[in-house]
């Protein structure tokens, strides 16, 4: 029971000071979060917006794949990527193998799928009539296109918000593309593994600590986009 | 000038036909009314009208020209006629954005819209709410605000789909007083649709009826499946509901059925004080159970076994004066009954 108190108190103590070691962790989690979000998004935004406004052949067959990759284990998303950038895989000689490269690439592929099905549920769920109504007023398809996008718009950010998310919570692929390397890839979930692998739990409790204050900050910003947006 | 001919045009969802118009003529600058009942294809055809959809079979020309469906020239077309949704949704930015939307679309200058938007805004009464999101109106006002949305482009062609149902009554008339406006003054082309006659603003050109994706006629009112009762030497007799017995001449059916729809014309029925002789020929029985005025005439709706309307001149009316929940007589010629 003392040893629970007692990292407890040191995690306290490590947010409430602002540990430097602490700060460093999280900064790059962020970092490297916000970049692989943005990359996701930049792909996935574009691509979830044109797979939900049209109808092609094989359609179903790509969402169902989309729906299968979100479930992805993240370790697998890891390995895949870890085979091409290893040594002995195709991207061996451009050494980004543990580098924070290495680590967005990864994240990126695994939240892909999360920001595409999000955007395409946001542009499909939209009424139609946003669509027509903007036709009928003479919009041509770019213009129509981008009424929809901002009527759409709040499902959107909540893709990115829940795929920020999920690359913030993820540990396999930082893990086996980033190898933990101390201010370098060491990010909130790999150094919690390495803490609970020494056995102290006080950093671990801190890391904790501060990625469920991130988590509730999302969630409030989150509705508080949602609040602005929608009323 | 014609402004729409439809020609064959045939409209199918998934394999069912829910628009079958083999042939109409709508004139430039005219105002019409597209009746019928829910479900019957009025929104389809209006979609048809703004070349927002297009027929599977059939063509639509506009202006004497026939439309391909080509995307510059719909785009081109859809500059000209606007559609104003049975519920119509308003972007979620203010609005005067929404009204100014259409304008962007088409071009105009930044001062002129300006104008624009504001004499629209003021001729739906909603000129206070300009800086209010669109998205958080009510029915009534967002109703206002899609009707100047549309005006405010001086459309050539302005469709209504129902007009008036999202709207309390209160509005319903204000709807209607600015779409007939609209019309007296822009001199556009204006078509609205309609279940609901008591909602008829007399349009200028008459109504178009539509039931089952058919156009039909005459009035959907009075419209009955009638079973076939006995065979005389020159007509054939049905009953409706089992309640009311219609002689149908033997030259307008082209071969006597078990089931027949027909309509009863309601301005041929002809009310007469009740002569206390039960079943004389010709003349039914029933009592009054409503009177009201509309478009100029007088409305009445008879219980004569079955819902019957009748639409009578004022005079007429005056030289009878039948009290509501009073016994009347009625009868119609065979003139009055259409068969389909």
């Amino acid at each position: 029971m003392e040893f629970l108190t007692d990292s407890l108190l040191t995690a306290f103590f490590l947010v409430i000071h602002l540990d430097s070691e602490l700060l460093t962790i999280v900064g790059t989690s962020l970092k490297l979060g916000s970049l692989s979000t943005i990359i996701a998004s930049l792909v996935g935004v574009p691509s979830g917006f044109i797979i939900g406004l049209t109808g092609f052949r094989g359609k179903a067959v790509i969402i169902t794949i989309l729906n299968t990759l979100l479930a992805l284990p993240t370790v697998v998303v890891g390995l895949f990527v870890y085979a091409f950038f290893s040594r002995r895989g195709i991207f061996g000689p451009l050494d980004m193998l543990y580098t924070q490269k290495a680590v967005i690439i990864g994240q990126s592929i695994l939240i892909i799928p999360v920001v595409t099905v999000f955007t395409i549920s946001a542009i499909e769920r939209l009424d139609r009539r946003y669509a027509k109504t903007a036709m009928t007023l003479g919009a041509g398809r770019f213009q129509t296109a981008l009424v929809i996008f901002r009527e759409a718009r709040f499902g959107v950010f909540a893709a990115i918000i829940a795929s920020f998310g999920r690359v913030l919570a993820e540990v396999g692929v930082s893990m086996m593309l980033g190898g933990n390397i101390k201010g370098f890839t060491r990010t909130i979930t790999t150094a919690m593994a390495l803490e609970y692998d020494k056995g102290e739990l006080g950093l671990a409790f801190a890391l904790g600590m501060v990625l469920m204050i991130l988590a509730f900050g999302m969630n409030l910003l989150f509705h508080y986009l949602r609040g602005t947006l929608k009323t | 000038m014609i402004c729409y001919r439809i020609e064959n045009l045939i409209k199918k969802y998934n394999g069912q036909v829910v628009l079958d118009i083999p042939d109409l003529e709508l004139v430039e600058k005219g105002f019409y009314a597209l009746l019928g009942p829910n479900g019957s294809g009025k929104t389809t055809f209006l979609n048809i009208l703004a070349f927002l959809d297009k027929p599977d079979k059939g063509y639509v020309h506009y202006c004497g020209r026939q439309i391909n469906g080509k995307y510059s020239e719909l785009i081109a077309l859809r500059k000209e006629i606007v559609i104003v949704d049975q519920h119509p949704v308003l972007f979620s930015t203010s609005v005067y954005k929404n009204v100014e939307f259409g304008l962007k679309m088409h071009g105009i200058p930044k001062k002129q819209r300006r104008i624009m938007v504001e004499e629209a805004l003021e001729i739906v009464g909603m000129e206070r709410f300009k800086d209010a999101p669109g998205h958080k109106l009510s029915g009534g006002e967002t109703q206002r605000v899609a009707v100047a949305r549309a005006l405010v482009l001086s459309p050539a062609v302005l469709l209504c789909d129902e007009p008036a149902s999202s709207v309390d009554i209160e509005h319903q008339g204000l709807i209607s007083r600015i779409l007939k406006e609209l019309w007296e003054e822009k001199k556009m082309t204006l078509i609205f649709t309609t279940h609901d006659r008591y909602h008829g603003m007399n349009p200028a050109n008459g109504s178009l009826v539509l039931t089952e994706g058919k156009l039909v006629p005459a009035y959907y009112e009075n419209l009955f499946t009638a079973v076939f009762e006995k065979e005389y030497e020159e007509s054939v007799e049905y009953t409706i509901d089992g309640l009311l017995q219609v002689k149908i001449p033997k030259d307008r059916l082209k071969s006597i059925q078990e089931k027949v729809r027909l309509y009863i014309d309601p301005e041929k029925i002809t009310l007469t004080p009740p002569t206390g002789i039960q079943s004389h020929e010709g003349k039914k029985q029933g009592h009054l159970s409503m009177v009201m005025e509309q478009g100029g005439k007088i409305k009445m709706l008879i219980h004569g076994g079955v819902k019957i309307t009748v639409y009578m001149s004022w005079s007429e009316y005056k030289s009878l004066r039948p009290a509501v929940g009073e016994p009347v007589s009625f009868s119609f010629p065979s003139e009055a009954l259409f068969i389909i």
